[in-house]
C-alpha cells in the first residue's frame, strides 16, 4: 500500500517498479492513507479494508520538534531553504542540507553528499561577504535493492526524472540505471568500501556533484 | 507551457497540470478545476478546506500537509477524505489553484 498514486512518483521508474513488483507477484494498492490498524486489518481513511499477516509500516517521515516549533521549518519540521543554494530565506546565516531541507530530492545519503560541496562553498561565501552560489541541481542517486542478489539503480535531478542508462560513466557504467542486475547489487556492496574509504577520509572520487544526462536514454513516453 | 480548457476558458497550467498562476484563482476557476476531478458541487466543507489551503499557502509559501489540514482547516480528517476521496490536500490544492502539494520523492 502506498499514499502515492503509482509505485514511485515520476512515470517512467513508476512504470518500471511496477512491472518489477507485479512480476513478484506483489500487489500494489495506491492512494492508500492508514488511518487505523484493526484485528489484523488495516482500514484506510475512505474505508478500504486490507487483511495482513504481518505488517510492516513505514511511519510519516519528520523533522525535528524543535524546528516544527520555529519560524524556519515547514509543517513536517523541516527546515526552509533555497533548492539551489541551501539558504533559509528569512535567515541567511541559516544553512541547512540532507535529511532536515524542504528541497524536493530524494532523503538519501547521496543526496547530502552532493549538497555538501555547494553548503561549504556558500558558508564561506556568505561569511566573506560574497554572493552565495545557486548551485545545487537535486542530484540525487540510489540502489534499490530487490532481493536475490540483483539490485536497480536510479539516478536523478530537480529537473530529469531517473531514466535508463548507465553509472557513474555515460556509456560504459558498469552501473545499469532502471535495470534490474547482479552488477548493480555488486556496486552497492562495493559502495561501503567506497564509502568508508573514500568518502570519509574525503579522498578523490570520481563523481561530480552535478547530475548529467549523458549515457541516459530518454524513453518516448518520458516527458521533462 | 501547458493549458487547460474548460468550455470559453482556457488557463495555463504547470506541468502537473495545476493552475500555474495562483493569481489567476477565483471561484469560477475552482469550481471548473473541481468538476475535472468529479466534484460536481463544491459545498461548504470544500470551500472551508480550499480557503485554509490558499491562505497558508499565500502566507507561507508551502500548501499545508494533511496533518494541518486535519487539525486546523476545523474539517477532521474523516471528513476531508469523504470530501476530497483519496488525496485530500493534493486535489484541494488542485481546486484552490496553489502548486501540488510537496510529497515524497
Amino acid at each position: 500500500m502506498t499514499p502515492l498514486d503509482n509505485a514511485f512518483t515520476k512515470p517512467v521508474a513508476a512504470a518500471v517498479f511496477k512491472n518489477l513488483l507485479a512480476e513478484k507477484n506483489i500487489e500494489l494498492i495506491t492512494e492508500f492513507n492508514t488511518g487505523k490498524v484493526e484485528n489484523n486489518q488495516i482500514i484506510s481513511w475512505d474505508d478500504r479494508t486490507v487483511d495482513f499477516d504481518l505488517l510492516v509500516t513505514v511511519p510519516v517521515h519528520n523533522g525535528a520538534e524543535c524546528i516544527k516549533n520555529s519560524d524556519i521549518g515547514d509543517d513536517l519540521g523541516f527546515v526552509r531553504v533555497d533548492n539551489a543554494t541551501l539558504q533559509n530565506p528569512q535567515h541567511p546565516e541559516i544553512f541547512a542540507l540532507g535529511d532536515a531541507t524542504t528541497v524536493p530530492a530524494s532523503k538519501a545519503g547521496s543526496v547530502t553528499h552532493f549538497e555538501s560541496e555547494t553548503l561549504q562553498e556558500n558558508i564561506f561565501r556568505y561569511l566573506s561577504g560574497q554572493t552565495v552560489l545557486a548551485d545545487f541541481d537535486g542530484h540525487s542517486n540510489c540502489f534499490i535493492e530487490t532481493g536475490a542478489g540483483k539490485a536497480a539503480l536510479i539516478d536523478f535531478s530537480y529537473e530529469v526524472e531517473p531514466l535508463p542508462g548507465n553509472y557513474p560513466l555515460p556509456f560504459v557504467g558498469p552501473l545499469s540505471l532502471l535495470k534490474v542486475t547482479r552488477l548493480n547489487h555488486w556496486g552497492k556492496l562495493a559502495f561501503r568500501l567506497v564509502y568508508w574509504h573514500l568518502m570519509l577520509p574525503a579522498r578523490y572520487l570520481p563523481i561530480g556533484r552535478h547530475f548529467s544526462l549523458r549515457g541516459k536514454v530518454r524513453p518516448a513516453q518520458a516527458k521533462l | 507551457m501547458p493549458q487547460k480548457t474548460f468550455g470559453t476558458k482556457t488557463v495555463e497550467v504547470d506541468d502537473q497540470g495545476f493552475l500555474k498562476n495562483t493569481n489567476e484563482w477565483n471561484e469560477d476557476i475552482a469550481k471548473l478545476f473541481a468538476a475535472d476531478i468529479g466534484i460536481n458541487e463544491l459545498q461548504e466543507g470544500h470551500w472551508k478546506v480550499v480557503t485554509f489551503m490558499r491562505e497558508r499557502f499565500l502566507k507561507n509559501g508551502d500548501a499545508p500537509s494533511i496533518r494541518t489540514l486535519g487539525k486546523e482547516s476545523g474539517v477532521n480528517t474523516k471528513e476531508l477524505y469523504a470530501l476530497f476521496p483519496k488525496g485530500p490536500a493534493k486535489l484541494a490544492a488542485y481546486v484552490a489553484g496553489i502548486p501540488k502539494p510537496r510529497g515524497c520523492i
